[in-house]
């Protein structure tokens, strides 16, 4: 029962969030309600990003690549299906495969190489998109029809796409909890040494997480594949940025051992109704970016804020 | 029932030798005290031997057969627990939590399950009588709190060779008692190492008693056989430090004198430490490590927050924060380098760390007089470099605590304050510390901490011992020996 009410408080903040965000957009966006479906799944892949970054930062390393795998996973997709003529039914396979290789790679480096993860995915953003620019070239392919229609209707069996991808998300995150790596990852991340000292392997716990971590940029990057429809090697943008924010929201620290990946999951949701948001009261296109970099801003100041209270 | 064998084991750190060929036996169904004066190697060999240190060179038997741990996994396999002195728990999980991670493991290792090894780490809570919720977070628990799991999680692991490093450092009398009961019903299963500098426990729970010196066994001693007083004897018999000064004696000051140091501490692990000091004296402090000797010295600097009333030759000064202290000629050094220096940047700006820091912020560095400053320095203190212009790291750990006290003499201290200075130094520039502070102590007062009671004999005037946060003893003159401090240290009093 503890583990339980433990579970809820973490999510809390998260949630409370994209509650607060929803109801002031509900109030001010008089389509908010109608529009619903259809932001929640262009917000859904930043979410996935969001949990991913968070098993990272709770074993104690943090992933500034997710941008970069996001663009490499969606060109591997494109280029296979169109260029490779993979089977259209194994296509759903290969972001997931993608998403597996890149974050075993991130964590050979970071766990048994030894070496610092914000510089190892650092350096790793840049190869990715400069990869994903070498096979695509420019925004191009197609993926194939059943999945384009899937998306377009944006629902499976009459459930809506966006529900059936927060609840796989839920999923994931409840089988990981039970799990004894989450206590694991936990430990590792909150001190190292004490793990070692009972016998744990620290190497080991860190690169399962970046493993986990790459499968769940693979989802988000199936995702939006499924969203655009073809292959365009300059999306991405700031979702690194935005992950490690929702991250950070959902408990997370850049010291390790806390954090929550569904709150980060719902968290990077409210991120993306605050742009929605900003766009919505009339600023200007040209404006958007600073008026959301400035609401990010007082966000950070108020987790802070909190924390520091918090702890006194 | 297995006797376990250590022999020649060896570990150096850097310079210093902390194990050189340890060597003895341990037989079944006992408990052994393991003493030594500090830094004798006690908990690098609990260290070694649990998997978190790997020995440069040395072997280990069990009934005769060679076994090698180089990981706190094989360490675990082994059947070999530990309770950490410095605590190996992981702060943000709950202590269920960190007995689950154990647990898991040893199941695995095992082949039994691990709700049945739960059952053992919660009779083992009970036993001890552990006052708090196991869903409590470690990081939240008090010190005597996670003490007790730390000492749960390897009793109740059911181990062949259980070690307690100081244990009971922050247990209650009862705590203690109850621990000790658990020990004696564990000894038929268990070889038990019980390290602590509490001799009067030794006594009271061990069989034996091994003791270390300079990171070796001197001997192990059956308790019928030995006294406490012989024991200390052991113990503090070391080779002393060849160079010997004059001691500064000063008379007592007489009541109507007002002092040139006057200063009162009181802090959460302080219970009130109040201090006179007259110019020209060294006041040595002693005492048994984190007794709050440290605590005492970093109050007075405003390096932690304390109540404390400070007057310098009668005048009360008020000191909040490090800069403050030094405006009024208060110096503090660490011998804990990666608190002092800046390992990367050159020795020259080590030195004129203090005086740029009390330049207004926007005076400019004058470059000319800070490497004038630092070649004086170097040439008086002896300091072994090729430029002063390297970074510091290049130096020897002698050589770099030469350039802390530099920059300490740089600021003309009127109180100097030395928090355990020579730490892991070597003999000959210990010499050589001891011939600068005399000179410097001519115009200042010293305070002189050292967990190393023979570095104060030398050179302080007199000494203080300090045992959970109080003064339990002073001595000077002929009374300032070796073995009446430490019996003061260990005993907390002067009985």
């Amino acid at each position: 029962m503890s583990e339980v009410r433990k579970q809820v408080l973490q999510i809390l903040p998260g949630l409370l969030f994209l509650v607060l965000i929803s109801l002031i957009s509900g109030i001010l966006m008089p389509r908010f309600v109608r529009l619903l479906p259809s932001s929640l799944l262009l917000a859904i892949p930043t979410a996935f990003l969001g949990f991913a970054e968070t098993l990272v930062m709770i074993s104690g390393e943090v992933d500034l690549s997710l941008a970069g795998s996001l663009v490499l996973i969606n060109a591997i997709s494109i280029s296979a299906y169109t260029d490779y003529h993979i089977n259209e039914f194994l296509f759903v396979a290969i972001p997931l495969v993608a998403g597996l290789i890149i974050g075993a790679i991130h964590g050979l480096l970071v766990a048994f190489g030894r070496l610092n993860s914000f510089l190892v995915t650092a350096g790793t953003s840049f190869a990715w998109s400069g990869l994903a620019l070498v096979i695509l070239r420019q925004p191009r392919g197609n993926v194939p029809l059943w999945f384009n229609e899937v998306f377009s209707i944006g629902r499976v069996l009459g459930v809506p796409l966006a529900a059936l991808f927060i609840v796989i998300a839920a999923l994931f995150w409840i089988f990981f909890s039970v799990s004894p790596l989450a206590l694991k990852s936990y430990a590792v991340g909150s001190s190292p040494k004490a793990t070692f000292s009972f016998g744990i392997d620290v190497n080991r716990i860190k690169f399962y997480a970046f493993v986990l971590n790459g499968f769940l940029a693979g989802i988000a990057g199936l995702i939006m594949t499924g969203i655009i429809g073809s292959g365009d090697p300059r999306l991405g943008g700031s979702s690194t940025v935005l992950a490690v924010l929702a991250a950070l929201i959902g408990g997370a620290t850049f010291a390790g051992g806390m954090g929550n990946g569904l709150g980060a999951f719902l968290a990077a949701i409210g991120l993306q109704f605050t742009r929605n948001l900003i766009a919505w009261v009339g600023v200007a296109h040209y404006h958007l970016d600073l008026f959301y970099g400035a609401a990010l801003l007082v966000l950070i100041a108020g987790i802070a804020y909190l924390r520091r209270s918090r702890e006194i | 029932m297995a006797t376990w064998k250590i022999v020649n084991w060896a570990k150096a750190f850097g310079q210093v030798e902390a194990l050189r060929k340890l060597s003895f036996e341990l037989k079944s169904n006992r408990i052994y005290g393991l003493v030594g004066p500090n830094g004798s190697g006690k908990s690098t060999f609990v260290k070694a031997i649990t998997g978190l240190v790997k020995l440069d060179s040395g072997k280990l038997f069990r009934d005769d057969l060679e076994l090698s741990i180089t990981s706190p996994k094989q360490a675990w396999a082994l059947g070999i627990s530990a309770a950490h002195q410095d605590l190996s728990l992981v702060p943000n999980l709950s202590v269920k939590e960190n007995l689950t991670l154990v647990a898991q493991h040893l199941a695995s290792l095992r082949n039994t399950n691990s709700a049945s090894l739960m059952q053992e780490f919660y009779d083992t809570l009970d036993a001890l009588q552990f006052p708090a919720p196991v869903s409590s977070q470690v990081g939240h628990l008090s010190r005597r709190e996670q003490q007790i799991v730390e000492i749960a999680k390897a009793v109740g692991s059911r181990p062949s060779l259980l070690l307690l490093d100081e244990p009971t450092s922050f247990l209650t009398e009862r705590d203690i008692e109850r621990l000790f009961e658990l020990l004696n019903q564990m000894k038929q299963q268990t070889t038990i190492i019980f390290v602590s500098h509490r001799l009067r426990e030794i006594f009271g729970i061990c069989d034996e008693v091994i003791i270390m010196r300079d990171g070796q066994a001197l001997g192990t001693f059956n308790l019928r056989d030995i006294s406490l007083n012989e024991v200390v004897k052991i113990m503090s018999g070391g080779a002393s430090i060849a160079w010997e000064p004059a001691r500064t004696e000063i008379a007592p000051s007489r009541g109507s004198e007002i002092p040139y140091f006057f200063v009162e501490v009181e802090t959460r692990k302080i219970n009130k430490i109040s201090v006179t000091i007259q110019k020209g004296e060294i006041l040595g402090i002693a005492g048994l490590v984190g007794h709050g000797q440290s605590e005492f010295l970093k109050a007075i600097y405003g390096l932690i927050p304390s109540r404390k009333r400070i007057e310098i030759n009668g005048k009360p000064l008020n000191i909040e924060s490090p800069l403050q202290a030094l405006r009024h000629g208060i110096v503090y050094i660490s011998g804990t380098s990666s608190e002092t220096t800046l390992p990367h940047r050159s020795i020259k700006e080590n030195i004129s760390l203090i005086l740029n820091g009390l330049k207004s912020g926007f005076s400019l560095v004058n470059a000319a007089a800070e490497k004038q400053l630092a070649l004086t320095m170097v040439n008086n203190l002896g300091i072994v470099c090729r430029s002063v212009d390297e970074p510091l790291r290049h130096l020897s750990g002698g050589n770099q605590q030469k350039c802390v006290l530099a920059r300490a003499l740089s600021a003309d201290p009127k109180i100097l304050l030395l928090d355990d200075p020579l730490k892991g130094i070597d003999t000959l520039t210990k010499a050589q510390f001891y011939k600068l502070i005399a000179e410097v102590a001519k115009n200042t007062a010293v305070v002189f901490y050292s967990s190393d009671v023979e570095e104060l004999l030398p050179i302080a005037s007199r000494v203080v011992v300090v045992f959970e946060g109080r003064i339990v003893g002073e001595f000077r003159g002929k009374e300032m020996t070796k073995e009446n401090i430490l019996a003061a240290a260990l005993r907390g009093g002067n009985e």
